[in-house]
């Protein structure tokens, strides 16, 4: 019997996937549709099985077992272990690396990227694994979020059609965080040493607010949404972003419930509700303002950050006996309501991000002149595009609906003029597009590409777009999940109410 | 040897802060990337004197600085945007000497009431200076170039105050292996930045079924000069924008 504890047995796995499917690179596709499928079911399997189990069968051949449970694995000072409070993270993680490698299958997204998205996925698993370190996990968790995404910057790049200094925003909001969050953690330190000093602590925690406002990136530290949807290969550009929101809530989440006094004795609230605000307007304006579909798309993601911000700084009154889904609040916060409106974020931007690839793919452009009436011609991707960005908005029938709406309601119960403003924002999101489908399903004017004129393009009367079997059946597949989700939101309860309890 | 006295000198960390000022305000990397290397070197013995950061650190950090500007110099060497555009200049040398001055002003004013633990007034105040610099080099650059050196600036105080605060090996190698992390992202986006560069390459073959309209990018193996045309070539240029530094001003 070989047994390996869960995370080497994880990590192991990543890696030999990475190596595999650099070794394999002729048969890309086979590859990423075997490591999407292989990653996707490992999170599943891993979402039905209870981590209180000591150990797991993972394969068996004749008399050879290969088991996994429970366990730490030390490397050099750091732990790294699956809990029951981490495992919500690391299945969604699991499930959003998979997934994108499934969709890395019918469209490419630079050459370097699927090199590094195994790694890069590792990484932040690594993250969301370590429950101890030569100092506290947390503290570190800036230094190692500028480090994966200084490596998201090498993935992106080949496909990256943008201005290379607005790629290298990505690693600015958690290098910026780093002094915050580790003087934080010293003033910590000594106040456990001298609790009598209460000024010390007051310091630490305001030194805290500000460490992890910066890691959550509101506007003005905005750019890396709207620069990578507008530049970057779409399905690249949304994990990336993705991977490091995840990892900041959950490090968000760790704080606010280790560190009590955080909402007392710091301005986290009034600066989450401030910049929260700000963000989902200016996404808003922006949105209505732009005629780009990339930036929209990212602009949309934008205002959508803005609600969780504003979310984030609850207690809601509605949610406070947590009747909606059942379980106990995380330290007074809205957490149901951030883990589901986040949940329905997911979605909603790989869908967009489904969509938004094949009309890359299609017309190797992102400006909206290139889409005249591209809708005509991949109708099935245009409209997974349309539903995941106006997902993003709330509006009704998407994915984003139900999440806009109860976050909305929360926000009114505590002031009318919230909920309004960002509804008129959303308003603004929702104008962007609209503004936009004309365009898409217009008559085809795009002079791109002309037969021959483009390596790999199909000669003769090829002018006209079709959607490839594969991405339409993904595109299909998306527009399908999102109508669903739209039409029966309850579907995602049982899955939210599950990562409650494990946050809680 | 230099005493304690000497390295907590007002005067010496005034001269630090004019060291990394003034290349900003000439715009010039090849004074930048000097300016940090001496730095990083001052602050390291300033930590190690004044502070008691044990002997390897303060070296370790100058040679992962080291290190961090040679990996963008040897990108800076293969393209042509830092001569031809003068490194993405975006503003006037009037308008950088104001908002340096306006800055120097806020530390001076400000910095009082913000605390650093541990650390005397005068550095202190240095190293607020150098997060302000950075920021402000952020704002005002519109290539990778000095971004990347802000970033690195940005790094130097960090690194030796969290060193002194947090004294772990493994901590301090995990600040190291980000400044060189993002010293090579830099030297990579560098490259990318060079039209010149770009149009030197095909796309892969490996693309070309998934991604039909994949565009030329460019690569580190990609428009390699030679190395002591290259250092002839720096001189030279340094001197000329000295002269016309000095005939502007």
């Amino acid at each position: 019997m070989i047994q390996f504890t869960f995370p080497s047995f994880l990590l192991s796995l990543l890696l030999l996937m990475a190596v595999a499917v650099y070794l394999l690179r002729r048969w890309q596709r086979w590859m990423f549709m075997v490591c999407g499928g292989c990653l996707n079911l490992l999170g599943l399997w891993l979402w039905q099985t209870p981590v209180a189990r000591d150990q797991w069968l993972v394969a068996r051949v004749d008399s050879w077992a290969l088991t996994t449970g429970q366990g730490a694995v030390p490397f050099y000072g750091f732990h790294l272990q699956l809990t029951p409070s981490n495992e919500p993270v690391i299945v969604a993680l699991l499930l959003l690396l998979g997934t994108g490698m499934m969709l890395l299958v019918t469209t490419g997204q630079g050459e370097s990227f699927p090199m590094f998205v195994l790694p890069m996925g590792a990484g932040y698993i690594c993250m969301a694994l370590m429950v101890d370190a030569p100092l506290m996990p947390v503290v570190l968790a800036p230094i190692f979020l500028a480090m994966l995404m200084a490596i998201s910057v090498f993935s992106i790049q080949t496909g990256y059609w943008g201005d290379a200094l607005g790629l290298l925003w990505v690693i600015l909001p958690p290098i910026l965080a780093v002094p915050f969050i580790l003087l934080a953690s010293w003033y910590l330190a000594q106040v456990s040493l001298n609790p009598q000093d209460t000024g010390m602590a007051a310091e630490a925690m305001q030194l805290l607010a500000v460490g992890l406002l910066l890691l959550l990136a509101p506007v003005p530290l905005h750019r890396t949404q709207p620069e990578l949807s507008g530049a970057a290969p779409p399905i690249a550009a949304a994990l990336v972003v993705l991977f490091y929101q995840t990892l900041v809530l959950y490090v968000v989440y760790l704080t606010m419930t280790d560190t009590a006094l955080l909402r007392d004795d710091s301005a986290l609230n009034l600066w989450l509700i401030a910049t929260g605000i700000v963000t989902a307007v200016w996404g808003g304006l922006a949105a209505a303002g732009t005629s780009h579909p990339g930036r929209l798309w990212g602009y949309a993601m934008l205002h959508d950050w803005g609600l969780i911000l504003l979310l984030l700084a609850g207690p809601f009154a509605m949610f406070s006996d947590s009747e909606a889904f059942g379980v106990a609040h995380a330290s007074g916060r809205s957490w149901p309501l951030v883990v589901s409106l986040f949940a329905l974020r997911i979605v909603s931007t790989l869908s967009a991000a489904t969509g938004m690839a094949q009309l890359r793919r299609a017309t190797g452009e992102l400006r909206l002149k290139s889409f005249q009436g591209i809708g005509t011609c991949l109708p099935w991707s245009t409209t997974a595009f349309l539903l995941g960005g106006l997902g993003l908005a709330g509006f009704p029938l998407t994915a984003g609906f139900s999440g806009h709406w109860a976050g909305l309601q929360a926000l009114a119960e505590i002031d009318w003029r919230f909920a309004a403003v960002v509804l008129v924002s959303s308003g603004g999101v929702v104008v962007g597009f609209v503004r936009i489908v004309p365009v898409f399903f217009g008559q085809w004017e795009n002079p791109l590409p002309k037969p021959g004129h483009l390596p790999g393009f199909p000669q003769g009367d090829a002018a006209l777009p079709r959607e490839q079997p594969l991405g339409m059946l993904l595109s299909v597949g998306v527009v399908l999940l999102v109508a669903g989700i739209a039409i029966m939101p309850q579907l995602f309860e049982g899955p939210i109410i599950r990562t409650l309890f494990a946050f809680n | 040897m230099l005493g304690v006295d000497f390295w907590s000198s007002g005067p010496l960390h005034i001269f630090l802060g004019l060291a990394i000022g003034l290349p900003l305000v000439f715009w010039d990397w090849r004074a930048m990337l000097l300016g940090l290397l001496f730095v990083q070197f001052a602050v390291g013995r300033i930590m190690g004197a004044v502070y008691g950061l044990p002997s390897p650190w303060p070296e370790v950090h100058f040679a992962v600085l080291f290190l961090a500007c040679l990996i963008l110099l040897l990108s800076i060497l293969q393209t042509e945007n830092v001569r031809v555009n003068h490194a993405g200049q975006f503003s006037s040398f009037l308008f950088r000497l104001l908002i340096l001055g306006m800055a120097a002003l806020l530390v001076w004013r400000v910095g009082g009431s913000i605390s650093l633990p541990l650390l005397n007034e005068a550095t202190k105040l240095l190293f607020l200076w150098l997060l302000v610099l950075a920021v402000l080099t952020l704002g005002l650059t519109e290539t990778v170039l000095f971004a990347g050196a802000a970033l690195l600036l940005w790094l130097v105080p960090l690194q030796a105050l969290l060193s002194v605060l947090f004294p772990v090996p493994a901590f301090i190698i995990l600040l190291g292996v980000l400044a060189l992390l993002v010293a090579l992202v830099c030297s990579y986006l560098l490259l990318a930045e060079d039209d010149a560069l770009a149009s030197a390459l095909q796309p892969a073959d490996l693309e070309r079924d998934i991604l039909p309209t994949v565009r030329p990018q460019p690569s580190i193996a990609a428009g390699a000069k030679t190395l002591w045309h290259d250092i002839a070539y720096w001189i030279s240029s340094l001197l000329k924008r000295m002269h016309a530094g000095i005939r502007s001003s």
